[in-house]
């Protein structure tokens, strides 16, 4: 059988958080625009899965933004907060012991900055006829909108362009269960 | 025409059912029930009606080629395969080719057809674990004795793997764990020579 194995791929924007709080159990994943196809690449350390959404079959994509930027952000003001206290502290008794715990909280201050600099988070949905997909690399939101520009010209190209007026339009009165999410 | 029934779109903040004027917006658009930021876009696909399945067309007197699979039904269209005629029912389009249900099961089973390509192992990253992680940790130190030899066999054996995988690697952590391993086996072969080479002075 002819080897069909290597296909043209380009790599779209958006990385998996490194940090996920509960509930968020999905793996690392990144997405990759083939030539009729998405194609979601899962990894671990030792193995990655494909996952791919042709074109023809895409229903919907929606990025909604989240308050994991919030969460994060809370998380490193509090403990910067507490290692700064303690450095005031320690700074009236003990220069080693400030000094210490400045070094300590260098990794937060730098992560509250880093984390301002990416901007708003999100998370973003796949929507198919059979299911929907969680796309875990479209976690900050601007580079998800390029992302999902860069699929929405893809899957216009297979599908048609729907314009505005036709969705709505065309738009189900009676949309049904299940929820899509 | 009545409009097919779908499934529905909800906020995930407040659960409250979008509207189709949020969908398919150029900027970011504002969820009717919180006023949460969100983006979406909508595909013809949602709107259409469920695609139905096809069944092959009774063959008539006139017709010159019937179904391999099928001989009562009309072919149309040869397995990109084996070329063989197939029906309606028998031809089965896989990223954009057609192929009877025999070769779609052949391609399966070998991998060889992309669509079934759906993991890799990450060898590099496994030898380069074995490389550097012991070495580095206090306490597994001492079995890098084990693993570094490990590494560099994974490293040599697996060498032309990183081609297999869908997106292709460099070999460049194949690289790092081989050094890494080598200076490892180095650093032992150094130890052992004169822990043993002073026993036996």
């Amino acid at each position: 059988m002819a080897e069909t194995i290597t296909a043209p791929y380009r790599r779209l924007p958006g990385r998996t958080a490194w940090l996920r709080f509960g509930g968020s159990s999905s793996p690392a994943c990144s997405l990759w625009l083939g030539p009729d196809h998405l194609l979601k690449i899962e990894r671990s350390t030792s193995r990655e899965t494909y996952k791919r959404f042709f074109y023809r079959d895409i229903q919907s994509i929606v990025v909604e933004q989240s308050s994991r930027l919030n969460s994060l952000a809370g998380a490193n003001v509090l403990i910067l907060f507490l290692l700064l206290l303690l450095i005031g502290i320690l700074n009236l008794m003990d220069l080693g012991g400030s000094v210490f715990f400045s070094v300590l909280a260098l990794p937060f201050a730098i992560g509250i900055i880093v984390n301002l600099a990416l901007g708003s988070t999100c998370e973003g949905v796949l929507v198919t006829a059979v299911g929907t997909e969680r796309l875990s690399s479209l976690c900050r939101v601007k580079p998800s909108v390029r992302a999902v520009q860069l699929i929405s010209a893809e899957v216009d190209k297979a599908q048609g362009v729907l314009d505005f007026a036709q969705l709505m339009s065309r738009w189900p009165q009676q949309a049904i269960s299940p929820r899509v999410y | 025409m009545a409009a097919p029934s779908k499934r529905q779109f909800t906020c995930r903040k407040c659960g409250v059912v979008l509207p189709p004027d949020v969908f398919n917006t150029p900027e970011l658009a504002a969820c009717p029930g919180c006023q949460n930021a969100l983006l979406g876009r909508i595909y013809p696909a949602y709107l259409a009606a469920p695609r139905e399945g096809r069944a092959g067309e009774i063959i008539g007197l006139d017709d010159l080629s019937s179904c391999f699979f099928h001989p009562d039904r009309r072919a149309v269209v040869p397995c990109g395969e084996c070329g063989r005629f197939l029906c309606a029912l028998c031809d089965l389009e896989i990223g954009g080719r057609h192929l009877c249900p025999t070769c779609l099961e052949a391609g399966r089973k070998k991998e060889s057809l992309a669509v079934f390509h759906t993991a890799y192992t990450r060898w590099d990253n496994i030898a380069l674990l074995l490389a550097v992680l012991p070495p580095v940790t206090l306490v597994g130190w001492y079995i890098s004795m084990f693993t570094a030899p490990a590494a560099i066999f994974i490293s040599i054996w697996k060498w032309r793997t990183t081609h297999d995988s869908i997106i292709p690697y460099s070999k460049g952590r194949f690289v790092v764990a081989l050094l890494v391993a080598s200076l490892t086996l180095a650093g032992w072969a150094a130890i052992l020579l004169t822990v043993f080479g002073q026993r036996f002075r």
